[in-house]
């Protein structure tokens, strides 16, 4: 990253930055998110949840754009509904990847920043979109931008009044593997120079590869929450599936038989079904065993990641696994506080 | 804060396909009073009530209705609707002048579409014979019209995601039927408020142009209207939520 991102000196006595106690919020009959309650500081916290799961709901409330059911949502210590002065110290990336098409990066950038009252709009503009590293493209209309320069300017948008707290919608959505590592990046930034970082995903490589802190929310409620690694321990101690394509599925089969990871291997039509009891020896050893075998592989894809699934083996299947392997498995109710105390796994 | 907010609108209400066909709709009063100007036969009416009836009926009863309606709605539903209020939205800027921004932006944009249209029709029918005043007239009128429609359809958009059909149905059910039917409802009409003020303003005699409401009240009553729905905008908005709209 190019611009170094200012820091952020919390006072000793200053209110979590973000906090929920039993927030809940239903639609008529249907409960999207149920009694809910953590404790937010400085670094970077993953949202992991499925699709559907409540991540955006909780999103949208502790931004303010939808009214807690039930409970209290603060931010800074103050209720985030009909407060949009929070945002003065919030920013926020949202999920859908409508822009202004008609204006360029810098454009939106500096809007931003005059919409955030910032005294120098230009300058702070400049720092934000440097921090992206959208220099370049910055005069482009966003209209014809991709998806993940779409991302990045929101995300210098967001950044543009140098807030606090920065929450973030799916903000991988659409981005490719660079700008993935680009982005995760400038978020490390951020954290490290103490804000902080609320990001959702449903997708449990890219909380493992940057979150400190996780909260999964499961069916709307709080699944499991704390230190990402020992949560992923859950997780990880399971059988997992993979599907891979290959110039030569028979002999690359051949080989993976071979290795001590993996379960059962089995040719189907036009691709190979793998099962390893460890995920992380078979994706270290994937790649030279490809290579030592002469086979070039054209794809490789978990065939059982979805949460759905990582859950389902979790609380279910597993349930006294997992309530012994990592961390003390709660009562049906939400967490007690902060995430950071330890890791903390209730049934959803 | 406020300039960035205006220059946004505009772009985004100008910007599309929408404002070309609501220029075409703008250029039909003046091409019926071209085809006055030079069609007209001995026993068409005089251009003294012609300009008035041309005016009150496409400009007043159409053009301004229309064009209101989809810069009105589109000033904020449009950006609800796509996702992008979201950047207006996640700001601290106060919900008032969000509405009042998008209020007074979607009107300067219909008065600038439907100001002209009206003067240039008035030009061609009256020439520069204009001794009662009714291109100063109807051109206020239309201002003060515009501010009302804009008004209500704002508040429209931020209440509900219907808004256009919403406004259609206020529009072309109300206004040109219900008031047409029930005299007693034509206290409830902007296009009647347009009308009353265009006959404040301008000293037509009552043969060539006369309008149903008084003058006065007619102001007094747009200014309301003007009033309480951007009162309403503003509560709409305060009290929006993401995914909550009918």
């Amino acid at each position: 990253m190019t611009a170094p991102a200012p820091h952020v000196e919390a006072a000793a006595d200053a209110p979590a930055a973000i906090t929920l106690r039993h927030a809940s919020r239903w639609y008529g009959d249907v409960v999207a998110v149920n009694d809910v309650s953590f404790e937010l500081g400085p670094g970077i916290t993953g949202l992991l949840g499925p699709n559907g799961a409540g991540k955006s709901t909780l999103i949208h409330m502790l931004t303010g754009f939808l009214r807690p059911s039930a409970g209290d949502v603060l931010v800074l210590g103050e209720p985030s509904w009909r407060h949009p002065d929070l945002f003065r110290r919030v920013g926020l990336v949202p999920e859908r990847e409508a822009v202004y098409p008609f204006l360029s990066a810098r454009e939106f950038v500096v809007a931003s920043a005059r919409l955030h009252g910032v005294p120098d709009p230009q300058a702070a503009a400049r720092r934000a979109i440097a921090l992206v590293e959208l220099e370049e493209a910055q005069d482009r209309a966003l209209g014809g931008y991709s998806k993940g320069m779409r991302q990045r300017a929101k995300i210098a948008a967001a950044l543009v009044h140098d807030p606090p707290v920065l929450v973030l919608d799916e903000p991988f959505n659409g981005t490719d593997p660079r700008q993935r590592l680009q982005l995760m990046a400038t978020l490390r930034e951020m954290a490290a120079a103490g804000r902080t970082v609320l990001f959702s995903s449903h997708i449990l490589e890219e909380v493992e590869r940057l979150a400190d802190e996780v909260l999964v929310i499961v069916s709307g409620r709080l699944a499991a929450s704390g230190d990402f690694h020992q949560i992923r321990r859950l997780m990880t101690d399971r059988p997992h599936s993979f599907s891979i394509r290959s110039s030569d599925d028979r002999r690359l089969a051949a080989g993976l038989v071979g290795q001590p990871h993996v379960a059962a291997v089995s040719l189907e039509e036009g691709r190979l079904d793998v099962r390893t009891t460890d995920f992380g020896a078979f994706t270290a050893s994937i790649a030279r065993l490809t290579r030592d075998s002469g086979v070039t592989l054209y794809e490789l894809r978990p065939s059982d990641e979805s949460l759905e699934s990582v859950f389902s083996y979790l609380v279910g299947d597993r349930g006294a696994g997992a309530e012994g392997a990592a961390a003390t498995r709660g009562d049906d109710g939400p967490g007690d506080g902060s995430p950071r105390d330890a890791a903390r796994t209730s049934a959803p | 804060m406020t300039w960035t907010l205006a220059s946004i609108t505009a772009r985004q209400l100008l910007g599309r396909r929408r404002g070309l066909l609501l220029v075409l709709l703008a250029l039909v009063p003046v091409g019926l009073a071209l085809l006055y100007r030079f069609a007209s036969g001995d026993d068409d009416s005089r251009p003294v009530e012609f300009a008035p009836d041309l005016i009150e009926r496409v400009v007043v009863a159409l053009v301004l209705p229309l064009a209101a309606l989809v810069f009105g709605t589109a000033a904020l539903g449009a950006e609800i609707e796509d996702g992008t209020a979201v950047y207006l939205l996640a700001t601290p800027v106060e919900r008032w002048r969000i509405v009042l921004v998008k209020v007074v932006t979607a009107a300067a944009v219909t008065v600038a579409l439907v100001m002209p249209a009206t003067l240039l029709t008035a030009f061609i029918v009256l020439g520069a014979s204009d001794e009662h005043g009714l291109a100063v007239g109807f051109a206020i009128a239309v201002t003060v019209g515009a501010v009302a429609y804009c008004a209500v359809f704002v508040a429209l958009s931020a209440f509900t995601s219907r808004a256009l059909i919403a406004g259609l149905g206020y529009v072309f059910v109300w206004e040109t039927f219900a008031t047409g039917i029930f005299q007693g409802t034509r206290w409830a009409s902007i296009r009647e408020y347009t009308l009353g003020v265009a006959d404040l303003v301008s000293s037509a005699p009552p043969a060539a142009f006369a309008a149903d409401l008084d003058g006065g009240v007619a102001l007094i009553a747009a200014t309301g209207v003007s009033v309480v729905a951007y009162a309403l905008g503003v509560r709409f908005l305060s009290r929006f939520e993401i995914g909550e709209r009918t």
